[in-house]
């Protein structure tokens, strides 16, 4: 299996299996509009990736690369976020800044299937609060006015007499 | 240690003066606070004075700095395992924010409003109302990332019941891509639209569940022998079998009959149609292709030996049974080219029934059990034995089979297991014909009755046999041949020639008086006394 290096943005270079790297749609692309080959010595940059974090990517890529294709249909299924798996759940068990970053990279890098599963881990640190309890979650303040808040509560009424 | 046991010991004298009166008071023990712990290493000298201190930490920062970010992590690790537990108090307050991230904030400002929307499009109503209380930004990303008519899309898209309701109430044009020239209307209005939505389907559920319906009756006026084995149905028509060897096609609009399609030689028991072809099973012995268009003939396979009780066709295969005790397997090229693939034996009795899918045949007979075969090989596989007498009905669809017999009850079946796992009682007659979905079973009897069940309770064992009928419907005066329903009605057939459609969705419209259906005008229409009837709350 031929490897590839891939440059973080402070200048870590680490050399893995293209089947791996493969996954990231981004990657895919420049490699194969380089024109790489194997033996060919060339480093991949990714500017936009500090070490640490591609670092956590790798490993998650390392554990995916045999998953099947995510099915195109997706589009037409339910949303759910109660389906990940318990690798994944352990994996995301990082502070806020870290799952940030890896959202940040896996959007960057095009790699869905990571970008899935951190995005339904956010949601799921938002399901089920109140408002109080997603800024407590996020350190967010509260800017609305209290006329503000009472309008678009006003209209949310709905919700909660369901 | 000294100094460890001086400071102890002043915490207790604390404690007695100030904690003790409490301690008794609730008939607790406190014990003193446990949290300044000093570490061995730490002097009792007086602190240096101010100027000598920024001086040292001047020098420590600018070490600091130099180090690799694997030393840093290091020393402080190192400085932290000096420090006692009010600092690290003191420190996880500070640090804990610096870890936070305002998500939906924050992505859009990287250009990211994408993420921040497929993040929230994670929530349900209920959460996404929440969110949008949080901040101003968070409510900016829902309201532009039009995050309620995606909700609604989703909803619609995934649901048959949001889907009809979409169609029928014709919101469906607010969603998805606008038609040419076309605009659709702010985010605002989809949020209000939602609650509607939910108010709409509340009161559906309840027209299902009180019995509040509108009943449109189609009467067949057959000439000589009176009675609709078998329909199905769609949004335009409704084609039946009759008694009088015809089938006839209903417009739905006017309830008016379109067509007759005459050939069989006996009654019509069972059909199937598709956008092509109407295939029909007789008295006669035969099995014979319509064009669902043109209402002709265009094949009759002769191959039952007695009546053709029932038939499913799906995917280039047909499964036919008869009262000559088999099932025949078919294979559907075109609706010319049918030829018979295999014969399956074994039921005792006249088989009333055949339903299938991908993996099983299943089958149903008055020898009071139901068959199940492997739809690839056509090899029997197992047997489902509880029926006390014949079976006349039955369902399959993701490994539940709901059957109704002789024996007045319907039983459910997990067919990978061959059990049943649960026997609904009520019926006072034989059940002729039944259906569910995901939500209801729905049961025809010979005594004229229809009674709708909770599906989601009867699997359940834990819930009381007396909660799961949830309605008798009597409207028909006499046996119950065949059913279909959906999210928003039944159509039934009879013994007594009526075809019925109980109509869930616009008991309200009507009841107001805001109804508006072309068409269904109260009363005897031109060609006969076919119409709709003052809503019918109908009884116990």
């Amino acid at each position: 299996m031929p490897n590839i290096k891939l440059q973080s943005c402070d200048n870590e270079v680490f050399t893995i299996d293209y089947e791996v790297a493969k996954c990231s749609t981004t990657i895919k692309t420049m490699v194969d509009d380089l024109g790489l080959e194997e033996g060919d010595d060339e480093v991949v940059p990714l500017p936009n990736v500090n070490s640490s974090i591609l670092r956590k990517v790798i490993q998650w890529a390392t554990y995916h690369k045999d998953d099947p294709a995510v099915p195109e249909e997706e589009e037409n299924k339910e949303k759910r976020t109660d389906d990940i798996s318990s690798w994944d759940s352990d994996f995301l068990k990082v502070d806020q800044g870290t799952l940030f970053e890896l959202i940040l990279a896996a959007n960057y890098l095009d790699i869905k299937g990571l970008l899935d599963v951190t995005c339904k881990t956010v949601a799921n640190m938002i399901k089920g609060k109140t408002p109080e309890e997603i800024r407590k979650t996020f350190n967010i303040k509260n800017d609305f006015t209290p006329e503000e808040e009472e309008q678009i509560r006003r209209e949310n009424e709905w919700c909660e007499d369901k | 240690m000294l100094s460890f046991c001086g400071r102890r010991f002043r915490l207790n004298e604390h404690c007695e003066h100030q904690w003790m009166p409490g301690a008794i008071s609730d008939g607790l023990v406190y014990n003193p606070p446990m949290t300044i712990l000093y570490g061995t290493t730490r002097k009792n000298e007086p602190p240096p004075p101010a100027s000598q201190f920024s001086t040292e930490r001047e020098l420590c920062l600018k070490y600091f700095d130099q180090w690799s970010e694997q030393d840093q992590i290091q020393f402080v690790e190192n400085l932290l395992s000096r420090m006692c537990h009010y600092q690290h108090g003191h420190i996880n307050t500070y640090l804990k924010p610096m870890l936070q991230r305002d998500f939906i904030s924050l992505l859009p400002k990287k250009g990211l409003d994408h993420v921040a929307e497929n993040i929230l499009s994670y929530l349900d109503a209920e959460s996404l109302g929440q969110a949008e209380l949080v901040c101003k930004e968070w409510h900016r990303v829902i309201s532009e990332g039009m995050l309620w008519k995606k909700l609604i899309e989703r909803k619609v898209k995934t649901d048959p019941l949001w889907r009809g309701l979409a169609e029928r109430r014709g919101w469906i044009r607010y969603l998805f891509k606008p038609k040419p020239g076309q605009q659709h209307p702010d985010h605002f209005s989809y949020r209000t639209l939602f609650p509607k939505i939910l108010r709409d389907i509340e009161s559906i559920e309840d027209n299902w569940r009180n019995g509040h319906f509108l009943l449109q009756r189609i009467n067949c006026r057959s000439e000589n022998s009176k009675g609709v084995y078998c329909l199905q149905y769609d949004d335009n028509k409704i084609v039946s079998g009759l008694r009088d060897n015809t089938i006839k096609i209903w417009d739905r609009n006017n309830l008016q009959c379109t067509k007759v399609l005459t050939g069989h030689t006996g009654s019509v028991l069972c059909l199937q149609y598709d956008e092509n072809v109407i295939i029909s099973g007789s008295s006669d012995s035969t099995v014979r292709v319509w064009d669902v268009h043109t209402g002709e003939m265009v094949n009759t396979l002769i191959h039952h030996c007695e009546a053709v009780l029932h038939l499913r066709f799906s995917n280039g295969m047909m499964v036919t049974c008869s009262k000559d005790r088999s099932i025949a397997v078919w294979d559907m090229v075109s609706s010319t080219e049918i030829s018979l693939r295999r014969v399956l034996v074994g039921h005792r009795a006249a088989v009333n029934v055949v339903d299938f899918d991908d993996k099983y045949i299943v089958s149903a007979s008055g020898d009071r059990t139901i068959k199940v075969w492997n739809t690839t090989s056509c090899e029997f596989v197992r047997t489902l034995n509880g029926h006390k007498r014949g079976i006349a009905c039955l369902q399959y669809k993701d490994r539940l089979v709901v059957s109704g017999s002789s024996d007045n009850s319907i039983r459910l079946w997990d067919i990978e297991y061959g059990i049943c796992i649960r026997v609904l009682e009520g019926h006072e007659e034989l059940v002729r014909c039944i259906r569910f979905d995901k939500k209801r079973i729905v049961s025809g009897a010979y005594d004229g009755k229809i009674k709708v069940w909770n599906l989601v309770a009867a699997l359940d064992p834990r819930s009381p046999q007396s909660s799961l009928c949830l309605r008798t419907l009597v409207e028909h005066s006499g046996r119950v041949f065949r059913l279909q329903f959906d999210e928003f009605q039944i159509v039934s057939s009879s013994h007594d020639d009526t075809i019925l459609i109980w109509d869930f969705l616009n008991y309200n419209e009507s009841a107001t008086g805001s109804g508006n259906h072309p068409g269904n005008h109260p009363g005897p229409g031109p060609g006969g006394e076919n119409g709709v009837l003052p809503a019918a709350v109908c009884r116990i």
